[in-house]
C-alpha cells in the first residue's frame, strides 16, 4: 500500500458515503474534485493557447494574432453594458463556423442515409429473425412519425380519426419502448463505472486477488 | 398518499430509508463476491463487438488510423478498459499506424497516467509507427483534421514539431486515413460529417452503455461498421484478441449486479401497482 492507493481509496470512500448520509466528508471531496477539474482545465487550455495559436505566430501565420483580442472580447459580457455586445462578435462566429461546417454534411449523414436504413427488404432475406426485426423497424419508424404529426387532427368518431389515434397510440409505445432501452442501458452504466472503482479496491488497494 | 396508507409505510420495517441501504449493501455485496470469487459465466459476444473486431482486423500494414480518445474522468471507470484493448489491438497489427486524438482537455491526463502504461507497444516507434497529436478542442478541429491537417496541427502532446514525424508527412489529408476508431459519449458524428461524406472513412468505436442504443441507428445505416458497447463491448473484444484484462474479470459482477437490478425494479414495480390498486379501492 503506497501514497498514490491510499489518497484515490480514502477519496473514494468519502463519496460513497453520501449513500448513508450527505456529511461533511462527501463536500469535502465533492469540492476538491471540481476544484481539481478546473484548475486542471485551465492549465490545460493554457497550454493549448502555446500549441496552437502562439506556435502559429511563431511560424508566420500571423492571421492567428486574431484569436487573442477575439478570445478577450468573450470576457467583455463581464464589464458595463456599453461594451458587452463585444461578446458577441466571438459567440457568432464560433456558431457560425461550426452551422457552416456541418450544414454541407448534416442532411446526408442525419437524414438521408437514415431514411434510407428505414426501408429494407420486409421478406425473403432468408432469416425469419431478419426479416421480423426489419418488419419492426418499419412498423416502428412509420408509427412513431405518425406521432409526431401535429397538424391534422381528423375527427375522433370518424374511422380515420381512429385509426390515426390507434396509429398515435403504437407510436408512443415504441417510444416508450425506446426509452426503457435507454434507461437500462444507462442502469449499465452506473454498473459499469462501479465495478472498475471495487476493482480498484479489492485488487490494487487491499490486494486480495 | 391516504392517512391509513401512510400509517402503513410508517409501521411497516421496510421504510424508504432502509430500502434504500439494502439497495446499496446488496449492490456492494453482489460486485465484491464475483470479483473475488470468479463463476466463471460465459460471455457471449454480441454481433456489435464481432463487426467491430472484423472490421479492424481488416487494417493492412502501411494503413493509417485515426484513434480518438475523448473521455473525461467521470467516464473513465466505464471507458478505461475498452479503450486499453482497442488500442492494444491495433499495437497488435503489424504495420498499422496510429494518429492519437484527443479533443477533450481532461483525456490526455488519463491517457498519459492510466492508457498509455498499460499498453504493450509491441516495438512500434514512437513518430514512425505511432503518434500523440494530444488535445486540440472544438468540432471545427476535426475539421481542419480531415481537410488540412498541416496547417492547424503544428505541435504534437509532447510539445514536438510534427514535420519531423514520418507517419505525420504521410497523412496529408482525411484521404489518407483508412479508418476512425473512436472512445466517446457519442456515435462519432463529427467524423461521419467532416470524413466519412467526404472520403467514405471507415468508421468504428466505443461508447458508453446510455448512448449504446443511439449508436445502433447507425450501426444499422451502415455509417458504423461496429460498436463496443461500453465495459461489456471491451471485455468482449478482450475475449476476442485473448488479451484479458479488467473488463473481462469484471463480466460476473455486472451480471450479477444485473439480476439484484432487475430483481429491484420488478420489487418497485409490485408495490407500485399494489399501492395504486390499494388506493383505487378506496
Amino acid at each position: 500500500m503506497n501514497i498514490e492507493q491510499l489518497v484515490p481509496f480514502i477519496l473514494t470512500i468519502c463519496i460513497w458515503s453520501l449513500l448513508y448520509k450527505e456529511n461533511p466528508f462527501y463536500r469535502l471531496v465533492e469540492h476538491m474534485f471540481i476544484g481539481t477539474a478546473m484548475g486542471y482545465a485551465i492549465v490545460i487550455n493554457i497550454r493549448n493557447i502555446n500549441t496552437v495559436t502562439v506556435s502559429q505566430i511563431i511560424a508566420g501565420n500571423y492571421i492567428y494574432i486574431l484569436a487573442f483580442p477575439l478570445g478577450l472580447m468573450v470576457y467583455s459580457r463581464f464589464f458595463p453594458k456599453s461594451i458587452r455586445w463585444l461578446n458577441r462578435i466571438p459567440v457568432s462566429m464560433a456558431v457560425g463556423t461550426s452551422i457552416g461546417l456541418s450544414l454541407r454534411s448534416t442532411p446526408d449523414v442525419y437524414i438521408f442515409q437514415q431514411l434510407k436504413a428505414q426501408f429494407l427488404p420486409l421478406f425473403g432475406s432468408g432469416a425469419a429473425l431478419t426479416d421480423f426485426s426489419n418488419i419492426m423497424l418499419f412498423v416502428s419508424f412509420l408509427f412513431t412519425a405518425v406521432y409526431f404529426i401535429y397538424t391534422v387532427f381528423p375527427s375522433k368518431t370518424s374511422l380515420a380519426g381512429r385509426g390515426f389515434n390507434t396509429a398515435m397510440e403504437i407510436g408512443k409505445n415504441m417510444l416508450m419502448l425506446q426509452f426503457g432501452v435507454q434507461f437500462g442501458n444507462t442502469v449499465v452504466q452506473r454498473a459499469a463505472m462501479l465495478i472498475p472503482r471495487m476493482q480498484f479496491i479489492l485488487f490494487d488497494f487491499l490486494g486480495l486477488v | 398518499m391516504s392517512e391509513r396508507l401512510e400509517t402503513r409505510v410508517r409501521k411497516s420495517w421496510l421504510t424508504p430509508e432502509r430500502a434504500h441501504y439494502i439497495i446499496a449493501i446488496g449492490i456492494f455485496i453482489l460486485a465484491s463476491v464475483p470479483l473475488l470469487t470468479p463463476f466463471g459465466l460465459p460471455l457471449e459476444i454480441s454481433e456489435t463487438t464481432q463487426a467491430y473486431y472484423d472490421t479492424v482486423e481488416t487494417l493492412k500494414p502501411g494503413d493509417i488510423v485515426i484513434y480518438e480518445w475523448n473521455m473525461g474522468s467521470a467516464q473513465f471507470g466505464e471507458m478505461g478498459a475498452p479503450a486499453i484493448v482497442q488500442l492494444q489491438q491495433l499495437f497488435n497489427k503489424a504495420g498499422v499506424r496510429i494518429i492519437v486524438f484527443q479533443p477533450t482537455s481532461e483525456a490526455p491526463g488519463l491517457f498519459d497516467a492510466n492508457i498509455f502504461p498499460a499498453l504493450d507497444l509491441k516495438g512500434k516507434v514512437y513518430g514512425i509507427d505511432w503518434i500523440n497529436l494530444g488535445f486540440y478542442p472544438g468540432g471545427a478541429v476535426i475539421a481542419a483534421l480531415a481537410t488540412d491537417p498541416h496547417q492547424l496541427f503544428l505541435k504534437d502532446h509532447y510539445g514536438n514539431a510534427l514535420s519531423q514525424y514520418s507517419l505525420w508527412n504521410d497523412y496529408r489529408t482525411g484521404a489518407d486515413c483508412e479508418m476512425i476508431i473512436f472512445n466517446e459519449v457519442g456515435h462519432g458524428g463529427s467524423y461521419m460529417t467532416q470524413f466519412q461524406i467526404k472520403w467514405g472513412t471507415t468508421i468504428v468505436g466505443a461508447t458508453v452503455a446510455a448512448q449504446y442504443a443511439d449508436c445502433m441507428l447507425y450501426y444499422t445505416s451502415g455509417q458504423l461498421k461496429g460498436v463496443l458497447n461500453s465495459l461489456r463491448g471491451g471485455a468482449e473484444l478482450e475475449k476476442l484478441t485473448n488479451n484479458p484484462g479488467r473488463g473481462l474479470s469484471a463480466m460476473d459482477a455486472m451480471s450479477t449486479l444485473h439480476l439484484w437490478l432487475i430483481l429491484v425494479v420488478v420489487a418497485g414495480n409490485v408495490q407500485y401497482f399494489s399501492k395504486r390498486r390499494r388506493e383505487g379501492k378506496r
